[in-house]
């Protein structure tokens, strides 16, 4: 299913069958406990919906599923489910089969929306058609202008346009409709539905809500005792 | 090695289009040996004595200016992260883009040193060895730069704390140069196992650089 696992033979297997599971996950920011024994798992086609006020942890659990944060305890294990237990080696491959599309929008402000897209194909060695991508975005209008020119949301369309670049079975989207309109919220809402379809897995922290079929739902508390003690 | 090539390839096409990086190092060196002879005065022999040691130096100050850019702009607007998602090694990432600054920056000030060298009273035989030897010598400049650039990654101002660090790794790149030219315009010796020591060094810190400067920005990204 997933074009881009053509060579090597360890690769191949990836595409069959995988869940990610995330088994007691503590988290530290600092000196706080934001994370504490966090356990879920998703399935293929399985979606992800995290809530919570600000601070809760929602960027900080995404960005240690992306592999930015070690977690203090737990597992993150990527693998298809009938796999021996994991290596080292399949948790460097965890990063190559994800998309996180963070707080930065990832587009380098010099080059224009196209060069911008041709670079992300060329890196991700991707044999897509821009040309769809492109019009699935609505940045037709826009391909000659250098992205530091462009609107806040339509920086953030050509950010997302990433996902559809390369295709990769698992999506991080850490609120990924910040300043896009309604319009623009769909396309992301539709990419995500066929992401599904597919049997892409998908993790979203949004306060905006999505046209998207969630499967779980995590609502982050925060935990004021447990932050006192750390003070203390 | 897609990724490594469409790297490169931006990463060039981004310094020539943004001018900035290149601009800066060019012109530093430029204002620097032409105000230094005003401060020395006109004693010709002088000059041509002091003319290896200061070109080298003004060269490798003006190289420095360049390097808190390597990382930061991909580090601030998210491509860096992203980076580290593919199946490229952080590593190979680290050598396109130290490349793209030797290729981009080193290049084209070792080739002004002819034009300097003029300045210094140097007669144009002895510009041949001085770019050879600068041509020779910068990549190491770009790869040991690369760590410092990647430690000071997450710092505000980091662009000052850089020299300081990195300055010292410099120093034998600086000897080997400085001594081929000198060997080269006295004939005081063989000039030639400078520039082969001078190689050695650029080819080593091409091959081990990459590996701290990788580790740095990980440590930074998290």
């Amino acid at each position: 299913m997933y074009s881009r696992f053509k060579n090597g033979t360890k690769r191949t297997l990836v595409a069959l069958n995988m869940a990610l599971k995330i088994e007691d996950l503590s988290l530290k920011r600092g000196n706080r406990l934001l994370i504490n024994k966090l356990s879920f798992s998703l399935n293929q086609g399985e979606s992800l919906l995290l809530t919570g006020p600000n601070g809760v942890g929602k960027t900080t659990l995404i960005r240690s599923i992306a592999g930015f944060i070690e977690p203090i305890s737990g597992q993150i294990t990527y693998k298809p489910e009938k796999a021996k237990a994991q290596t080292d080696e399949e948790d460097e491959n965890r990063k190559e089969c994800m998309h996180y599309i963070g707080h930065k929008n990832g587009i380098r402000t010099s080059l224009t929306v196209l060069e911008n897209l041709e670079f992300w194909k060329a890196f991700f060695g991707a044999n897509t058609n821009l040309s769809s991508i492109i019009k699935t975005y609505f940045l037709e209008s826009l391909i000659n202008i250098p992205a530091g020119y462009l609107s806040a949301g339509q920086k953030r369309r050509l950010g997302l346009a990433r996902l559809s670049i390369s295709k990769r079975p698992i999506w991080l989207l850490d609120e990924p409709t910040v300043s896009l309109d309604e319009m623009s919220s769909n396309i992301v809402a539709s990419a995500a539905n066929d992401h599904l379809k597919e049997g892409g897995i998908l993790i979203a922290a949004t306060h905006i809500p999505l046209e998207i079929p969630f499967t779980q739902h995590i609502q982050l508390k925060k935990n004021i005792e447990q932050d006192w003690e750390e003070i203390i | 090695m897609s990724a490594f090539f469409a790297l490169l390839k931006r990463d060039i096409a981004l310094s020539i289009r943004e001018g900035g990086t290149i601009g800066i190092a060019l012109g530093f060196n430029l204002i620097v040996v032409t105000i230094l002879p005003l401060g020395i005065g006109p004693d010709q022999n002088l000059l041509n004595q002091i003319a290896p040691g200061t070109l080298w130096v003004t060269l490798l100050l003006s190289l420095l200016l360049s390097l808190d850019r390597l990382f930061l702009t991909d580090y601030e607007e998210g491509t860096l992260e992203i980076m580290t998602h593919s199946e490229t090694p952080l590593e190979l990432i680290v050598v396109a883009k130290a490349l793209a600054h030797w290729l981009t920056v080193g290049v084209p000030l070792s080739l002004m040193t002819p034009a300097l060298g003029l300045l210094m009273n140097l007669s144009p035989d002895q510009f041949g060895i001085l770019t050879l030897a600068a041509l020779i010598g910068t990549p190491a400049l770009s790869f040991l730069g690369a760590i410092g650039a990647a430690l000071t990654l997450g710092l505000k101002r980091g662009g000052l704390l850089l020299p300081l660090l990195i300055l010292p790794f410099f120093i034998p790149t600086l000897i080997f140069g400085v001594s081929s030219t000198t060997e080269f315009l006295f004939a005081s010796g063989n000039y030639l196992n400078s520039l082969a020591l001078l190689a050695a060094l650029s080819i080593s810190s091409i091959v081990l650089a990459p590996f701290p400067t990788a580790a740095a920005l990980r440590f930074n990204l998290h």
